[in-house]
């Protein structure tokens, strides 16, 4: 591996940056303009991180560092992981970005989206970018803000709300990822990807408490559960090309963060007396990961809205990720099998899962509802919609010759060869859990195109015409895409995943079984049957029983934990007001009767009536700052004298 | 001879402005080229400093038997440059703003007074002379504050002015102490005080309380949100951008040029600082949620801020130092320039409730986009320059194996959030529930100075050379002791 210094990496995070200011400017041109400029800077980044990844994938490290950046200098550090998802990002993001001129014309503030698109994704490609954790968090903030003016485009309350969920649940995310960043700065010097937990370690600090600290940093972001409820409201109230980049890129980063921190940062030698705690690591992600995607394809399963239901889809696929990732980490050298296939997923959720949201765009474009109780019978006039609807949903359920089909082998042979290894029982459940989400995707999946393409039309759909012809150009960019992973399925691997599997030690065994998967052997084969098997059924189940199940509200983990939160949060100011309120009250009516019982006095301008109630009634702010001092002075001195 | 200009010339220039009763435009030009003069003469300081070094300046003979001294090092010309910076800007905008209002040549004269006797208390070479200028400066400001003249202000103004002159005497008395036990008052590098007797640590309390109470120090931050709304914005600006560091300043020469600083930590006293100092950010953050009023929200603000830098101090660690000083820069730029966007606000709209600010983005939206930029640097977003800042104190407090207080730091980086981010959301995304058809960004004079601090939230955090930066490193290591000029 050869470190190089490059200033490609630079460029690529620069020119949508920057770019971004270029774009708002071009709006005065007119909105052609402005859109063949959003255009042309994305398709410019997608070739310079083409560049980038022909560069390091011929064995080279890109490095670049702007070391007068105050203080700690921002670095960028290009291996193979971070070269392939650079290439997806933008690429992706050109689609959505074309898919957008489109989708956007009708709507308010265009310049604002355009401007706000172009800038997250030079910070998106930022935190993949980034060569160490300080870098990451700069990128990773700037992509928070800006995503937020993707999130409430709308502008309407609910997009407010989705929008402030998001937003402060994400600024809570980075001030604990922020907090990791203190304690590795503080300890090792630096916040490089290099392994320092037994620095950390070694330095007193209690490993479980970092554990939690970074989980709660990137799983925000990463729709884990239970810290996914900002994720289902606010991807579904974002414009269509924006849920896309959303739920398709952007929450990969926590993806992302978690892999740098618990394959690089949280590593130790396997003869390490800590490495323990990578297992242990490893074992709470797999649990992590196997609730989340329970819980997302369940949720997903009784929700109607399409992009809610996309949403939560997209918290299972992390759960998948996550899982995954929990596997590799568990087994440490071992653990090829779970990196390539958490891997593998990202990049190929990355690709169908924006698909999918596109698509749903592309119907709302046409009939203006999304919802699937509203929907149905769109079959004759959307045929070609659908085609492409089904090969999306080809690619999520894994279905052979697609691309979600290779990484949900991979997954699912790294679980059962961390059985084979530990001979856990529990692992044999958690490959259960799997296999059985694979069946719930496939039924919410097949609900989707089922209740808007077939069935009866419950509205008049005769203005609706079929996609149009720049929309089944970028469709079938995904299809050829979507195919040519799933039908070169060991090619990809070899190309895509067996070079990412570098940035850490791994048994070459287990390299040489990944470079020949028996994808096509009919053992794999049942896997995707079974998922259709258990659709039917559950969808059978959910036809004839489903009105007797509803889910009742206390079971969502929004209201057991965070609207009691937020509740005794708001509670809490809001009986400090009262507090604050109540004092005026009393005073107002100690002076009312004062001043009943006296003659009114001519009153002096730069005092007022010099009365210790009047001027307390005046002050209420003031009384209730003094009354809080008092008791916060004598909790100190009590404090001081118990000790 | 340079400090004596740089103190005299704006205070000659205030009385000069209102003896002379000029014209109004000629009056606006005077009030700015005194305030141009002075910022040119501080810049001087610093080929003063670099060719000399340190210098004390002794002129025994006046205000015998204690004398006047001025004393130029790093940490009194960085602070006196962030000062007459923000001055100058804040001045410029003043004009326009102030131009409704009555006793207009009152108030430049003030504003002119306040910024010598400001720059005087930052020169000061020892206890006597700060003392002086410091109760100055607190009279004169007095008269911004009730600049209005209405029954609320004047109000405000006397509890200003009660805290103000009790806070004096707990001073003044600590420089009694002082000069009792040691028979000198002079600031020295690396201090010169070491006794832990009982009227010593009387001294220490009333250094805490005469600048604490400058400072917003959580106890005694009571007057600060009742003095800003009503003080007209610029002065606001001021108040919190630039006069609440004196008492910052203050406590810093009292910790490092009167009391050693080893023998504060060693005794322990520093530790009420570091308790107040942590109470005064999570209470000063609590109070600022529950404000419905911007400019109190604002004031609160200000009082956690203040908590930072009071921690800043408190930790004792060198990189906590470093994040301290470029605090005071940071926060003098993105609070003066959140005062005087809500000040065009306030004066635009007549309104004084955040609710009522919904939708106003749409109609100044540069006014906003700066106030915006000024939030999120307070929050502590990368690349703003309370990152910076934030990213020091808490390396710093780890430094010292204080990891609660880079907690504190956090959280407070939170709540930051909960009552910043609200202001920018209503003012952009929400409705408008008054008609704002008729406003829109202010004249030129009162945009262009909202603007540079704006762009200076952000600057001083990714140019090559950080200017602030490295004068703060400079500031936090000749403090300690070690570094060029010292």
């Amino acid at each position: 591996m050869v470190t190089q210094s490059s200033i490609i990496p630079l460029l690529v995070v620069a020119l949508p940056l920057l770019g971004a200011g270029v774009v708002a400017y071009s709006a005065r041109w007119g909105s052609a303009v402005r859109a063949g400029v959003a255009n042309l800077l994305t398709f410019g980044t997608v070739l310079l991180t083409v560049w980038q990844f022909l560069l390091v994938q011929s064995g080279r490290v890109l490095v670049y560092t702007l070391d007068w950046y105050v203080g700690f200098g921002l670095y960028w550090r290009v291996d193979f992981l971070s070269a392939v998802f650079a290439v997806i990002v933008a690429l992706v993001w050109l689609l959505s970005t074309l898919f957008a001129v489109e989708y956007m014309a009708h709507e308010h503030q265009q310049t604002r989206f355009f401007v706000a698109s172009i800038f997250t994704l030079g910070s998106t490609l930022g935190v993949f970018l980034a060569g160490d954790l300080l870098s990451l968090f700069l990128f990773f903030e700037l992509m928070t803000f800006a995503a937020y003016l993707l999130v409430i485009h709308e502008e309407n309350a609910d997009a407010l709300r989705a929008g402030n969920v998001y937003l402060f649940m994400s600024v809570i995310g980075g001030l604990f990822l922020l907090g990791s960043i203190f304690f590795i700065q503080h300890t090792v010097g630096n916040t490089a990807y290099a392994p320092v937990l037994e620095q950390l370690v070694a330095a007193g600090l209690n490993p479980w408490w970092l554990f939690v600290v970074v989980l709660l940093g990137f799983g925000v972001k990463a729709g884990m559960l239970p810290l996914h409820i900002w994720l289902p409201k606010a991807h579904p109230v974002a414009p269509a090309p924006a849920s896309a980049l959303l739920s398709a890129l952007m929450i990969k980063t926590g993806a992302y963060g978690f892999l740098r921190f618990f394959y690089v940062l949280f590593t130790v030698a396997p003869d390490s007396r800590l490495f323990f705690l990578q297992e242990a690591f490893g074992y709470a992600f797999i649990w992590i990961g196997a609730i989340t995607m329970l819980g997302g394809a369940l949720m997903a399963l009784i929700h109607t809205p399409m992009k809610r239901i996309l949403a939560y889809s997209s918290i299972s696929q992390m759960g998948y990720i996550l899982f995954s990732l929990g596997v590799g980490v568990m087994l440490g050298p071992d653990g090829a099998w779970g990196l390539a296939g958490a891997w593998m997923h990202m990049i190929n959720h990355a690709f169908f899962k924006s698909f999918l949201f596109l698509l749903a765009g592309a119907v709302y474009l046409q009939t203006g509802e999304l919802d699937l109780t509203k929907l149905g019978g769109l079959k004759r006039h959307m045929p070609v919609a659908l085609g492409f609807f089904l090969v999306a949903a080809g690619g999520i359920t894994g279905v052979p010759g697609f691309n979600g089909y290779v990484s949900k082998i991979l997954i699912h042979e790294g679980i059962l060869h961390a059985f084979e290894l530990k001979g856990w029982s529990s692992l044999l459940w958690l490959e259960r859990v799997f296999v059985f989400t694979g069946g719930l995707t496939a039924a919410y999946i097949s609900k989707i195109w089922i209740k808007t393409f077939f069935g009866k039309p419950k509205q008049d759909w005769s203005q609706v015409q079929d996609l149009s012809a720049g929309q089944r150009g970028i469709f079938g960019v995904y299809t050829f895409i979507l195919l040519g992973i799933g039908l070169a399925a060991q090619t990809r691997v070899n190309q895509l995943t067996l070079p990412a599997l570098g940035i850490t030690e791994f048994n070459p065994l287990d390299l040489e079984h990944l470079g020949q998967v028996p994808f096509w052997s009919l053992h794999e084969l049942q896997g995707p049957l079974l998922s259709y098997g258990i659709a039917g059924a559950t969808l059978l189940f959910q036809a004839l029983f489903g009105r007797y199940f509803t889910v009742p509200r206390w079971l969502s983990v929004e209201f057991l934990v965070y609207q009691p939160l937020y509740r005794g949060a708001r509670g809490f100011f809001n009986l400090l007001g009262a507090w604050g309120l109540g004092i005026q009250a009393t005073f107002a009516r100690l002076n009312t009767l004062r001043k009943a019982k006296q003659k009114p006095k001519r009153t002096r301008t730069w005092s007022g009536t010099w009365s210790l109630a009047n001027w307390l009634t005046n002050r209420t702010n003031l009384l209730f700052d003094t009354v809080v001092i008092v008791i916060v002075l004598l909790a100190v001195v009590v404090l001081i004298f118990v000790r | 001879m340079l400090p004596f200009l740089i103190i005299f010339i704006p205070i000659i220039g205030g009385l000069l402005t209102v003896a002379l009763k000029l014209e109004d435009r000629i009056r606006d030009r005077f009030v700015l080229a005194v305030t141009v003069l002075t910022e040119i003469l501080v810049l001087f300081l610093y080929t003063f400093l670099r060719d000399t070094g340190v210098v004390v300046l002794q002129y025994p003979k006046l205000l015998p038997p204690f004398g006047i001294s001025f004393r130029i090092d790093w940490l009194s010309v960085v602070l006196v440059t962030i000062a007459s910076s923000i001055w100058l800007l804040v001045t410029i905008y003043s004009f326009d703003y102030i131009k409704p209002s009555k006793n207009i040549n009152r108030y430049h004269a003030f504003t002119l007074i306040t910024l010598g006797a400001t720059l005087g208390t930052l020169l000061a070479g020892d206890l006597v002379t700060l003392f002086l200028f410091f109760e100055l400066m607190s009279f004169s400001s007095y008269v911004l504050v009730i600049h209005e003249g209405d029954p609320q202000a004047m109000r405000a103004g006397f509890l200003y002015l009660i805290m103000t002159i009790g806070g004096g005497l707990a001073f003044l008395f600590g420089v009694l102490a002082v000069y009792q036990m040691t028979g000198t008052v002079a600031f020295t590098a690396g201090g010169f005080l070491t006794s832990s007797s009982a009227l010593s640590l009387g001294a220490f309390i009333g250094f805490l309380i005469g600048f604490g109470m400058k400072a917003g120090m959580f106890p005694l931050h009571v007057w600060l949100p009742e003095a800003h709304p009503v003080a007209p914005s610029p002065s606001s600006a001021l108040l919190s951008g630039v006069m609440l560091k004196i008492g910052a300043f203050g406590l810093l020469r009292v910790i490092f040029n009167v009391y050693e600083f080893q023998f504060l930590k060693e005794v322990g006293w520093i530790n009420y600082l570091l308790v107040a100092a942590i109470l005064t950010i999570l209470l000063g953050s609590i109070f600022a949620i529950m404000q419905k009023n911007l400019k109190r929200r604002l004031a609160y603000s200000s009082v956690a801020q203040m908590g930072y830098i009071l921690l800043g101090m408190a930790l004792l660690s060198e990189q906590a130092l470093i994040g301290d000083v470029f605090h005071i820069f940071t926060h003098a730029i993105m609070k003066s320039c959140l005062f005087l966007v809500s000040g065009t606000m306030i004066l635009l709209t007549g309104k004084t409730e955040i609710d009522d600010f919904k939708g106003i983005g749409r109609r100044m939206p540069i006014s906003m986009a700066c106030f915006t930029m000024a939030s999120l640097s307070m929050i502590g977003i990368p690349p703003f320059n309370g990152f910076l800042s934030k990213w020091f104190l808490g390396l710093g407090a780890l430094e010292v194996n204080q990891p609660l207080s880079a907690i504190v730091l956090l959280v407070s980086s939170l709540l930051n959030a909960v009552y910043y981010l609200p202001i920018v959301i209503n003012a952009f995304f929400k409705q408008e529930e008054h008609d704002f058809s008729q406003i829109s960004d202010p004249s030129p004079k009162m945009l262009i100075p909202v603007v540079v601090l704006a762009i200076a939230t952000v600057f001083f955090d990714i140019i090559p050379v950080n200017v602030l930066l490295n004068l703060s490193e400079v500031t936090a290591a000749a403090l300690f002791g070690g570094g060029p000029g010292l």
